[in-house]
């Protein structure tokens, strides 16, 4: 079993390193830094921004609400988190709009606009799961009550 | 911590197929028509653009004008020592064929159209081109990326590969490649060579 994960690893390793290996031989060094920085940010959105906010998320809500079952949580976290990447995801595109494009047919869509609405359906839909969660939350604490 | 605040798995591998699947959902679209009503969030919306095609570089962008519209253009077409040239008229005046295909670019959107215009296989065969041969082909751009493009037998020989002068029923809109341009089955957006300058016979 050793063994297989050893080999298994080593040929990941392998694998990076082959493709480290075509990185550095087929971009430029200004591409290179540029997709350090790339990456980059996806570490510290993730660590310095998502993550502080989901874990301030998390403790208000078991503090504040401690006769909510913890489904309710869940929901509200995993909505939260549909909502961040597709975020995350839209950013570019009003930072390109705001930039000017290349030509009317790239990004051509009300962006921001719709990422509001869109978090408007997430919060709808949060809330009618986490009240259907209550109810039959309260109802089960009923009959086994 | 203790198991009611733990994330469970099953809750995390719900979270990501969720977000997943809205992040699909909403802007797989603009390459998969299906989807196309639901794309809110993608960079290019299918059907967008001059004649319901979105445009990458535009004539402008390539530096094509005005060369592109001057009346004196003419495709030239090699094979050794024999070439032909043809005016727009002289295009129009060989037999025209139609073809749906779509513009696929590698960023990731695709649109499907009807073109028309004449085979390549048919101007090759004019200046004796073998069905072997492979072409390269050169657009009126002065430099850059892509100005020429190998195109091997399996494609220039294809039925439905086109020295395309309309599109969606209109004449070819300058962005798109006016006076005429290559549309071919299966090849990425890039190398459907637009502003189209000569063919040269390179291996027979």
């Amino acid at each position: 079993m050793i063994r297989l994960r050893i080999l298994i690893g080593a040929a990941g390793a392998a694998l990076i390193g082959l493709g480290g290996l075509y990185l550095v031989q087929d971009l430029r060094w200004a591409q290179l830094v540029g997709l350090v920085v790339w990456l980059a940010a996806a570490v510290v959105l993730h660590d310095a921004i998502l993550v502080p906010v989901v874990t301030v998320l998390d403790v208000v809500l078991r503090r504040s609400a401690r006769r909510l079952p913890p489904v309710v949580v869940t929901i509200v976290e995993a909505g939260f988190a549909v909502g961040a990447l597709m975020t995350a995801l839209v950013m570019p595109e009003l930072v390109a709009q705001a930039r000017g494009t290349r030509n009317p047919t790239v990004v051509p869509g009300d962006y921001g606009l719709r990422l509001i609405a869109l978090w408007g359906v997430i919060v709808l839909v949060v809330a009618v799961l986490s009240a259907f969660s209550v109810r039959r939350a309260r109802r089960s604490g009923r009959r086994s009550g | 911590m203790t198991d009611e605040t733990r994330v469970s798995r099953r809750a995390l591998l719900g979270t990501i197929a969720v977000a997943g699947a809205t992040a699909v959902a909403l802007t797989a679209g603009q390459s998969f028509g299906v989807l196309a009503p639901l794309n809110l969030f993608a960079p290019r919306v299918q059907g967008y653009g001059p004649q319901q095609v979105p445009v990458n570089t535009t004539a402008k962008a390539a530096g094509v004008l005005p060369a592109a519209e001057s009346p004196d253009w003419a495709l030239t077409v090699r094979n050794g020592d024999r070439t032909a040239t043809f005016d727009r008229a002289a295009l129009q005046a060989l037999p025209q064929t139609r073809a749906r295909l779509p513009i696929a670019c590698v960023e990731g959107w695709s649109t499907t159209a009807d073109w028309r215009g004449v085979r390549l296989r048919e101007l090759l065969a004019v200046v004796g081109a073998p069905s072997g041969a492979t072409v390269l082909l050169t657009r009126l751009q002065p430099r850059g990326a892509y100005r020429m493009t190998t195109m091997g037998p399996e494609f220039a020989q294809d039925g439905t590969t086109l020295v395309a002068l309309e599109l969606n029923g209109e004449t070819l809109d300058i962005d798109h490649g006016y006076p005429a341009r290559i549309i071919a089955p299966g090849r990425p957006g890039v190398l459907q060579t637009k502003w189209l300058s000569s063919i040269d016979v390179t291996e027979a």
